[in-house]
């Protein structure tokens, strides 16, 4: 196991429990204020994210480097591929300088998405989210969207039969070292 | 925003500080003797660090693994076949009362076939995200993310065929907007 010291806070006896529950809560704070805003689909992004914010997604997603290529690569993006969207965040965690959440974001399939015209079905986006903030705005943000289950949903096996998914049912068995 | 009040703590004004650090510590150190254990190929150390109705809740490509059991068989097997030489790296790890969450990179030699390509003996790098919550001092729950799309990118099959969105930020294509 590798691990950058500055990436796990190894010795939690150092840590101030007063200190460390004001930052989470700061912090808490300002990504619940982002995620209101653009639940509202506000257009004022700026005052939640730093200018040059970094959205670094999972294949199918891309990387989106700072706040203009965020709106124009994927805000902008996901509302022209579904509408009428719902986010329900699954559980949220705050520590120190980061937040992190596992949710999912309903939306109607009303415009183009992969190729696959729209359907108007409903669909359900799964999502992690890890966001560092500083001075009060987001400056760093590894996300994974599940695109691949988005197009399952729609009828399309990106992994064209070799999802895992047949280890579980048992379609397929599981190969062992 | 549909918020469950359970879930998400809004009111940090009423976390006991003290306790809010301990549980925490108690909580990144359950998840980090079981990473270790793992690193250091200790069968019995990691396995004891998991309830045996552990859900383990994968993305689309990875599947759902109900129980330990089914954990180990449906993904830490299938895991080892494919991917040999096996090193993590976190790049970040969040503690946060009675839940730990995490974002790395698992490098590993492709020497076994995956999702129908055959070995190449490449290395890959498969980034991933977990989220654990731990019950009584062992993983109860444990959603992740594993980009499986991304192995896939790196073995030379595009799952997306041409229309993931990485083509908007290289301006291969135009973003569309409403």
């Amino acid at each position: 196991m590798t691990e950058d010291s500055n990436a796990v806070r190894t010795d939690w006896a150092s840590v101030d429990p007063a200190e460390h529950v004001a930052r989470s809560a700061a912090t808490y704070r300002a990504v619940k204020d982002m995620e209101d805003a653009l639940g509202r689909a506000a257009n004022n992004t700026e005052d939640y994210f730093h200018k040059d914010f970094l959205w670094r997604g999972n294949v199918g997603c891309g990387l989106k480097r700072g706040l203009d290529e965020f709106r124009r690569n994927w805000q902008l993006p996901i509302r022209a591929a579904f509408t009428d969207r719902t986010y329900t965040t699954e559980r949220f965690l705050a520590d120190g300088d980061w937040a992190g959440c596992f949710g999912v974001l309903e939306g109607s399939h009303t415009g183009p998405f992969m190729g696959i015209p729209a359907t108007g079905k409903r669909v359900k986006i799964p999502y992690m989210d890890f966001w560092r903030v500083e001075d009060g705005r987001i400056a760093d943000n590894p996300v994974y969207v599940d695109f691949a289950s988005v197009c399952a949903q729609l009828g399309r096996d990106v992994f064209s039969g070799e999802g895992w998914e047949d280890y579980d049912n048992g379609t397929r068995e599981a190969p062992r070292p | 925003m549909t918020i469950d009040s359970d879930v998400i703590r809004t009111n940090w004004a009423t976390v006991d500080p003290a306790d809010h650090v301990r549980r925490s510590a108690a909580t990144y150190r359950v998840v980090k003797d079981m990473e270790d254990a793992l690193a250091r190929d200790d069968p019995d150390t990691w396995i004891a660090h998991f309830h045996p109705d552990l859900v383990w809740r994968g993305n689309v490509g990875c599947g759902t693994k109900t129980g330990f059991d089914a954990f180990l068989r449906h993904w830490v097997d299938p895991m080892h076949a494919a991917f040999t030489d096996r090193t993590y790296t976190t790049e970040r790890f969040l503690a946060d009362g009675d839940w730990a969450a995490c974002t790395g990179i698992l490098d590993a030699t492709h020497s076994g076939p995956f999702m129908g390509i055959a070995a190449t003996g490449q290395r890959v790098r498969i980034p991933y995200m977990d989220f654990w919550r731990v019950a009584d001092g062992r993983i109860a729950d444990n959603p992740v993310f594993v980009d499986f799309a991304s192995v896939c990118a790196q073995l030379g099959r595009d799952v997306f065929s041409g229309e993931g969105w990485e083509g908007y930020d290289s301006g291969a294509r135009p973003a569309p907007h409403l």
